[in-house]
């Protein structure tokens, strides 16, 4: 079964030339600063029979207080 | 452009037949849905009704209960499940409908991972009250997720800034990449830390990326990282 999803081909690194990253600016992903991760993050929300998608972008608009939410889920039948 | 609608799907569902059939025939049926179909969008879509090709990568059979199939189907993303289900009630003879449909995988995104509404609210108040980022951050994940399907290339700390202001990817500044790459294809371009900067489509592939000593190997779409975060460079 692994081999049909196609979504999950494997990949191989590559490198064409090595170089250091400086730790005096950035940070990795899994530690950025809250404000920074609120800015791009993604939820994964799991939406129950009843309510739209529009309802649910809407309650959680209301409970992060954030001005800019979308979905992407759209359940095209 | 939009790049978070273009996985691949996984969905859960429930198919009722108008009649009685067997679940070997059932089984046998759904075998023909596998690999490429061609489909015309249904009337009420939200995409031009042109007949076009998906793929189905798996279409199992979980449950059958009297006249209905409870499925599991992994699919191209823009393929309609209702017209699988409605084609698989022709082929079988008995017609039939769908009665339930669940997304459970959207690219990287799994049911298993998905919250309520109330752990939303939950990792919210526990942040603002005691300023634990644990639960937050086990809720809200980095963009770097969204993208985790599309092949990566790191750049070096150098070009990071000017592909921030929307500059094309230099070959030179590319550190390292993920192969297979061919031209054409949509990459996350990121930081040695493996931060997102933009997302780009490559005018090289990976064997050019390689041997090519100068010339833009991606141009910038959409970009995501913050300008100002990564020291300016260029002189």
């Amino acid at each position: 079964m692994a081999n049909e999803r196609g979504w999950r081909r494997p990949r191989k690194l590559i490198v064409r030339e090595e170089s250091e990253t400086s730790w005096e600016y950035g940070c990795n992903p899994r530690s950025r600063p809250v404000d920074l991760l609120m800015n791009s993050a993604s939820v994964v929300l799991d939406k129950q029979l009843g309510p739209t998608s529009h309802d649910v972008v809407a309650t959680f608009k209301g409970l992060t207080k954030i001005g800019r939410a979308g979905h992407t889920g759209t359940l095209v039948t | 452009m939009s790049y978070m609608h273009s996985h691949a799907k996984e969905y859960v569902g429930v198919s009722e037949f108008h009649g009685p059939v067997s679940e070997t025939r059932i089984r046998k049926a759904t075998k023909e849905f596998i690999g490429e179909i061609y489909q015309r969008p249904p009337v009420r879509s939200a995409v031009s009704r042109r007949l076009r090709t998906r793929e189905v990568f798996y279409f199992d059979l979980i449950e059958m209960r009297g006249r209905r199939m409870l499925f599991k189907i992994g699919t191209e993303s823009g393929t309609y499940v209702r017209k699988i289900v409605h084609d698989l009630g022709l082929l079988v003879g008995t017609g039939a409908h769908m009665a339930a449909l669940r997304r459970t995988m959207d690219g990287p995104f799994v049911e298993r991972e998905a919250h309520s509404l109330w752990d939303v609210a939950g990792a919210l108040e526990i942040y603002r009250r005691r300023l634990d980022d644990y639960w937050l951050r086990s809720v809200f994940l980095p963009v770097e997720v969204c993208v985790s399907t599309f092949p990566s290339i790191y750049v070096k700390d150098s070009a990071v800034a000017s592909l921030c202001h929307g500059a094309g990817l230099a070959v030179g500044g590319i550190s390292s990449f993920e192969a297979p790459i061919a031209a054409g294809d949509v990459v996350a371009i990121k930081t040695l830390k493996g931060e997102l900067v933009a997302m780009g489509k490559t005018v090289k592939d990976d064997s050019s990326m390689m041997r090519d000593k100068s010339g833009i190997a991606a141009n910038v779409g959409r970009v995501v990282m913050d300008r100002g975060l990564y020291p300016k460079m260029w002189r």
